[in-house]
């Protein structure tokens, strides 16, 4: 009988000590609670609080009308943002700058490589990843370089540190890279290989993509009739051929690199006469054709040069400012390592300092940055069942008197300046 | 079109709508909206195609030319805009056979391709930079009508675009978008990279195996012959019209795309060349394919008038002003250019945009054609090379080149005589809009 009880208690105990372990692997709840609080889905929040449970936001509102389970971890900022975004960056690929080049350029292999992906060979080790932590940026779309005029697949990194490269990649293919403009006709047309003048290139670009147009229509057809379609075999799979039906499908935009007002027109037109969905990057001179971007609704991320001359005034012009005065979308980039990873904020500040409204430029680094990559439905703003990705700060997120006091990625805090004093 | 320009530091909305206001009552240029009416009277009117009027009247509604005549013969419509030529010059503005105007910019280079002898599918039109200053520079000068090609490095060189110099967009400029070939018996393509391939043989044979090869693949199958129609009924029962429907599966060469306008006739296959042996085979090219041919340069043309005229091939000559290539090349002196024209040639007169001027000499044309005038020929004569026959060559009379009823309202205003030195535009005006104006 004794035996009995003794093994019924030891049962007991097993059962209740394995309940007590699975409540334990089930993160406690945490939250956030800011003086104001910046969703980026309508007006900022006074007293607002973000709840957290496995890395996502389960309740976002005033703290008056948001229930904390019990035992809920509450942390207090003055401010608290999403977290930063630069939809153009190159960090973890460019650790050693100046023999990244080559790589970037894909060893110098010609004009097209869209079957390139940035994420096999993605640096996690780059020690920019913890500043860039410093400065509020939780996610970054990493691209090829500008040497192509079709580089390759970028992908969407979360800022980690100290984990694994498979574990910082969200999102692989994000979008295609595209350089239309000067860059490629340095590189190929100063090797006096084609393209060396704009003409050329938009002419192989057009020839590159009408290929993938009839890949597309051989295999859908291919599909649809088989072999009754009197076609050849379906055609072999090519990886970047492949990369540019998914772009043509409308799987994922097109980053398009442009700096003159014609090469934006002419990207646009690209866009237009082939039906895919382009971002303008840098599109320096874009505010000279304002209009005809607002009129197509396509987001220009600028930076890391925020300011070019009118050609005919020879003004400088705040060119984020211009264009978003003009109805268009702006997001904000580093263009890493040509401006630090950490400076996004700073870069958007500038903008603000020039004329740009302070919203906007908040949005340049949230939520229009993860419109423009085609990430926000996991990222961008602070909403019930995104990523919980925030920026704690001790003041307003554009003023560069304010510190990032916490950064937090999927609920771990990845940055914690408290802690990093004491 | 007013265009923002946002000032720097501007700090309240107040001050940046006054600022903006400012900016586009000072910037912007008058457009003309239907109905617009712009009478120019009071001055000297040089029609070139007809006798110059003394005391002349313009009349441009919508941007087009109504009437042009004497004042007494013109009645000039109620709530017209009056602009007084102050008894000066007025003129239609200059048209150029060809130019690198917006191609050389600072962010690159997009003149010339030279990286492979045939370069046919290229098109200046996706590379001119509307923004680029010579355009402002020229146009203020009264260059208003530009054929934009490529250069002569590549044996075919590509298409040129004809425009207007002035706007934002190439789309609102574009006169004529594809508006010639470009083909190069003097280039410095035969010391390219590509020299060693197997395209290095006789220049005017590898244009010919280009001709011929677009002759034959004229036409190219489109998806619904190649799948069959039993197949083609089967995708539009299942709803793929769209994939069958003006998508030719089979894609057509673009090289042989490009050269077909040249093989119909719609389209002028200007010739860069300069020797005898080069002009004759430019000859037979047009004999042998029925083609429209310019010559560019042509230094040995006027041993070959009789020849030339017979053929209906009209000469691209000049600059007369100081450059690199100028010389003592008959084509590129006012003797020279005179006895062509006397000889019942087309003849137009470009710029040398080899000089470190590049393409903002166009603006010196006007000394050109008043160098004309010490051969005797007249002013509608001298004028001629830089309006109605460049006009013609390019097939673009019926808009530009003279002052006509129904021609595009653009316009040269001098207060002096078009040929004294110090003699610059004070207006000058395009489809109407008043694009200069005296400061």
């Amino acid at each position: 009988m004794n035996l009995l009880k003794t093994c019924l208690a030891f049962y007991l105990a097993a059962l209740l000590l394995s309940c007590a372990s699975l409540t334990l692997s089930q993160e406690a709840p945490l939250a956030y609670r800011a003086k104001t609080l910046y969703t980026g889905a309508g007006e900022p929040i006074a007293d607002g609080i973000v709840l957290i449970r496995n890395g996502l936001i389960t309740a976002v509102g005033p703290a008056a009308q948001v229930d904390l389970p019990k035992g809920t971890r509450v942390r207090q900022a003055e401010v608290i943002t999403p977290g930063f975004i630069d939809p153009h960056s190159h960090v973890g690929l460019f650790r050693y700058l100046l023999s990244g080049y080559g790589e970037m350029a894909g060893e110098g292999s010609g004009p097209f490589s869209p079957e390139f992906r940035v994420s096999e060979v993605f640096d996690a080790t780059d020690p920019e990843i913890a500043e860039a932590v410093q400065g509020g940026v939780t996610a970054v779309a990493i691209r090829p370089g500008s040497a192509k005029v079709i580089a390759g697949q970028s992908a969407l990194i979360k800022m980690r540190p100290g984990r694994e490269a498979s574990e910082l990649i969200a999102r692989s293919p994000l979008d295609l890279k595209f350089a239309l403009e000067w860059n490629p006709l340095l590189v190929y047309g100063g090797r006096r290989v084609s393209p060396r003048t704009r003409m050329k290139m938009y002419s192989m670009v057009r020839e590159k993509l009408r290929e993938a147009q009839d890949y597309r229509w051989r295999r859908q057809i291919r599909r649809l009739a088989g072999p009754a379609s009197g076609l050849d075999d379906e055609p072999l799979f090519d990886p970047g051929l492949a990369a540019l039906e998914r772009l043509l499908a409308g799987d994922f935009p097109a980053h398009v690199h442009t700096s003159r007002a014609d090469e934006i027109i002419e990207a646009m037109r690209l866009a237009d006469e082939f039906g895919f969905r382009i971002v303008l990057a840098h599109a320096e001179w874009g505010f000279l054709v304002a209009d005809e971007i607002a009129k197509r609704n396509v987001i220009c991320v600028v930076g890391p040069r925020l300011f070019r001359p009118d050609p005919r005034t020879g003004e400088l012009v705040n060119i984020a400012a211009a264009l978003s005065e003009a109805g268009v979308k702006v997001a904000f980039q580093t263009d890493h390592p040509v401006c630090k990873q950490q400076h996004l904020r700073y870069n958007a500040a500038l903008a603000v300092r020039y004329g740009m409204d302070p919203e906007l430029a908040l949005a340049g680094i949230t939520r229009v940055a993860a419109e423009s990559i085609d990430a926000l439905d996991r990222i961008g703003t602070l909403e019930v069942g995104k990523d919980a990705d925030l920026v704690l700060l001790d003041g307003p997120p554009l003023e560069m008197t304010s510190r990032v006091l916490a950064t937090v990625i999927e609920g771990e805090t990845v940055y914690d300046a408290e802690q990093e004093t004491r | 079109m007013p265009r923002q320009r946002p000032q720097l530091g501007a700090s309240s909305w107040i001050v940046l709508a006054l600022v903006l206001l400012l900016a586009s009552m000072a910037m912007s240029t008058p457009s003309t909206s239907p109905g617009d009416i712009v009478v120019i009277r009071n001055g000297t009117v040089v029609p070139v195609t007809s006798p110059t009027i003394p005391d002349g009247v313009v009349v441009i509604e919508d941007g087009r030319i109504r009437a042009v005549g004497t004042a007494d013969s013109v009645t000039i419509p109620d709530g017209a805009r009056i602009i007084d030529a102050e008894r000066g010059w007025v003129l239609p503005g200059l048209v150029i056979a060809r130019s690198t105007l917006g191609l050389q910019g600072a962010r690159g280079n997009d003149v010339d391709e030279d990286t492979g002898p045939l370069q046919p599918e290229l098109e200046t039109f996706f590379a001119i930079d509307p923004f680029h200053p010579d355009m402002t520079l020229v146009r203020d000068e009264g260059v208003t009508t530009v054929n934009v090609t490529p250069g002569d490095a590549a044996l075919v060189g590509g298409r040129g675009t004809v425009i207007k110099t002035d706007g934002d967009l190439i789309d609102e400029m574009v006169v004529r978008r594809r508006s010639c070939m470009i083909l190069s018996l003097q280039g410095s393509w035969s010391h390219l990279p590509f020299a060693s391939s197997p395209q290095q043989k006789d220049p005017i044979a590898t244009v010919r195996d280009l001709f011929d090869l677009a002759n034959r693949a004229d036409s190219v199958p489109s998806l619904e012959e190649e799948v069959g129609v039993d197949v083609s009924r089967t995708l539009r029962k299942e709803g793929f019209s769209e994939l069958l429907d003006g998508r030719p599966l089979t894609r057509q060469d673009p090289q042989v795309a490009a050269i077909l306008p040249v093989l119909r006739q719609r389209i002028p296959l200007i010739v860069r060349c300069e020797r005898r042996r080069d002009i004759l085979a430019a000859v037979r090219l047009s004999e042998r394919y029925g083609i429209r041919v310019v010559l560019h340069g042509a230094a040995d043309a006027i041993d070959l008038v009789p020849m030339l005229k017979e053929h209906g091939i009209g000469i691209i000559a000049g600059p007369l002003h100081p450059g690199g290539r100028q010389g003592e090349e008959p084509t590129r002196t006012p003797q020279g250019v005179a006895a062509l024209v006397h000889a019942g040639l087309q003849v137009a007169l470009v710029a040398d945009e080899s000089s470190p001027y590049r393409s903002a000499s166009l603006r010196f044309l006007w000394l050109d054609a008043a160098s004309l005038s010490t051969t005797g020929l007249s002013l509608q004569q001298c004028l001629a090379p830089l309006t109605i026959e460049p006009a013609r060559l390019l097939g673009i009379e019926d808009r530009v080149g003279s002052l006509e009823p129904g021609k595009d309202g653009d316009i040269v205003i001098f207060s002096g005589h078009p040929f004294a030195t110090s003699s610059l535009p004070r207006r000058v005006l395009i489809e109407g809009r008043e694009v200069k104006r005296p400061e």
